[in-house]
């Protein structure tokens, strides 16, 4: 009955251990702070639902899947919801404030970007997972992986081949 | 032009921005345990609700109407004696099981399989079971399920009993666009979807039924959109406290309470205005209920429950409950004498009775792993479900009596009908 498998202190423990980290990928991989919540929740709540299976193997890996899975049949896209409101104040010295809009730049140029680049990207760069890890996780070919990362970084390309000192290229510069 | 190698280096460096980094709510593990509650069936590609035990206590809580009558096998007759039946339901079996229990005699049916967030419609007549993909409506006459709704999301039934608005409430599948999905309860139709926020929080009906708010939570500052139930027409934005996700209506309908993660803002529904946000100085659980006397409003924290007088919106005292056992679920008497709280986390689960009138706190009693709660419409048992069991208890006199044994895992929620 793997539905009793409600956890026990091993599950809390595990789960505050991985929650920033789990909601900082889900930041990433969203672009929101709230539907990283509710993602990480969703998706630590099947994880705990079957827990006894999860940690035997690797759960973060597990939880992780379940997000980006989840993730990818909720959105096919998201760039029109973000909000720009939320971003951060921006740092008082200038180099903060260049790598403050950098982080924009790059929040605003993910969010044009499809979702499954996008997942490829995060998981790659943030996650550093082999394309091979990658392509079982999204359950896709190796090369697919491979494809989807280069189209991927060839969207970001004139905002992270920018200097300190970045332009921001408008939203249909991203768009495809 | 610099070369991949620097391209990639720098795309890890801000992908490894403090930026990106959200602080854990600090309920965060009791919200996925009640998420987790709430997701029952596989075959939906997503599932899950964060909010929704406030409905369903509700749900339980509407004073009794008509008689219902089901059928138990061993019954002389083959009816139940009074009119209630309790419904649990567990996470047996990949879809969820439904068990039915007669109030009278305290003996379970035949178990349904199906699971999901469980709403009755005030007349009692059908049970809707909401998996997040379907919603599968149950005869409560006959406790045989009917042709599955193929609506996504979780059903919230007006108090006329004539519509419900389905949305995956808490980020599941319907909330996706933020739509809700009216159905017509003669005909188990589902109507033209409602575009309403891009998450919705939770679905309230206000109970005269007219007007459905849904709450539109986020960390900044939050929403809550007037619908009404007759166009499907939403209204003008409500502004409410950050975080606003849960409502909660006085009984006269005048005024409904908003939790944030931080205050309640009360909200004019004549007008639609929000009033001062009460600020709660601790962080409050998924819990907001509204005492049936109208004068006291409860919002559950971990260790407590903080009330609210609903005439001067200011909290009062907050009601110690158990160190470190999160407030999580309210049920009341129908005279509003005795509220019961239950937690669903924490170190054991319990019922806690509070004299409302004195906010005394009764010797807790110890359920085990978990509890969900429901009161039945003439007042006299309160229903908590635990690991494998239901325990009544009588509301007399706040002792538990033999506990019914229903050895289908974990409780999901539970309900009296009306």
């Amino acid at each position: 009955m793997p539905g009793s498998d409600l956890g026990g202190s091993d599950f809390e423990e595990f789960a505050a251990s991985a929650l920033p980290a789990l909601l900082r990928f889900g930041h990433v991989l969203t672009g929101s702070p709230d539907e990283a919540e509710d993602l990480v929740q969703e998706a630590l709540a099947k994880s705990l639902r079957r827990w006894r299976r999860v940690s035997a193997d690797d759960p973060v890996a597990y939880v992780r899947k379940v997000m980006v899975n989840t993730h990818l049949t909720r959105w096919r896209r998201w760039g029109a919801r973000v909000r720009v409101g939320e971003v951060p104040e921006l740092a008082a010295d200038d180099a903060g404030l260049a790598r403050s809009q950098e982080w924009d730049a790059l929040r605003r140029a993910l969010a044009q970007l499809p979702s499954r680049q996008r997942a490829v990207l995060v998981l790659r760069y943030l996650e550093d997972l082999p394309d091979l890890a990658i392509a079982a996780l999204l359950g896709c070919q190796p090369a697919t992986v491979r494809s989807q990362a280069a189209r991927g970084l060839a969207a970001l390309r004139p905002l992270l081949a920018a200097g300190t000192t970045p332009t921001m290229p408008g939203d249909d510069e991203y768009a495809r | 032009m610099p070369d991949d190698a620097h391209l990639e280096n720098k795309l890890r460096g801000l992908l490894r921005d403090p930026k990106w980094s959200v602080p854990p709510r600090p309920d965060a593990q009791a919200r996925i345990r009640q998420a987790a509650r709430r997701q029952r069936v596989r075959r939906a590609r997503l599932t899950g609700a964060a909010a929704g035990t406030v409905i369903v206590a509700c749900a339980a809580i509407i004073p009794a109407t008509i008689g219902l009558l089901g059928r138990a096998p061993g019954l002389a007759g083959g009816k139940w004696p009074t009119a209630s039946t309790v419904y649990a339901e567990f996470d047996a079996k990949l879809t969820g099981t439904v068990v039915p229990i007669s109030a009278a005699s305290n003996r379970p049916g035949k178990p349904i399989h199906v699971g999901g967030l469980m709403a009755v419609t005030p007349d009692g007549k059908t049970l809707y079971v909401s998996s997040g993909a379907s919603t599968i409506p149950i005869s409560t006459a006959t406790n045989r399920p009917g042709k599955p709704i193929h609506v996504a999301g979780y059903l919230t039934i007006a108090p006329t009993g004539k519509i419900a608005y389905a949305a995956g409430v808490g980020g599941a599948v319907g909330s996706v666009g933020g739509k809700i999905t009216p159905v017509n309860l003669a005909t188990n139709r589902p109507g033209k979807p409602v575009r309403v926020c891009s998450i919705i929080g939770m679905i309230a009906f206000t109970p005269d039924g007219k007007t459905a708010y849904v709450s539109c939570p986020s960390t900044g500052p939050s929403t809550v959109i007037p619908i009404n139930t007759a166009t499907n027409r939403p209204g003008k934005p409500i502004h409410v406290g950050p975080g606003g996700r849960e409502i909660a209506f006085t009984p006269d309908g005048k005024t409904a309470y908003v939790l944030g993660v931080h205050t309640v803002t009360p909200v004019n529904t004549a007008t639609n205005t929000p009033g001062k946000p009460i600020r709660l100085g601790a962080n409050p659980t998924a819990l907001i209920a509204v005492n049936p006397d109208g004068k006291t409003a409860y919002v559950g924290t971990i260790g407590t429950v903080i009330p609210i007088s609903t005439t001067t919106n200011t909290p009062g005292k907050p009601i110690h409950i158990g160190a470190g056992v999160p407030a999580e679920e309210m049920a009341f008497t129908p005279d509003g004498k005795t509220a019961y709280v239950a937690n669903e986390e924490g170190p054991t689960g319990r019922v806690v009775p509070i004299s409302t009138a004195t906010s005394t706190v009764g010797k807790p009693i110890l359920i085990g792993v978990g509890a969900v709660i429901a009161i039945t419409p003439d007042g006299k048992t309160l229903y908590a479900a635990g690991q494998n069991k239901v325990v009544p208890i009588s509301t007399a006199t706040n002792r538990p009596g033999k506990p019914i044994r229903l050895p289908y895992g974990f409780p999901g929620g539970i309900l009296a009908t009306p």
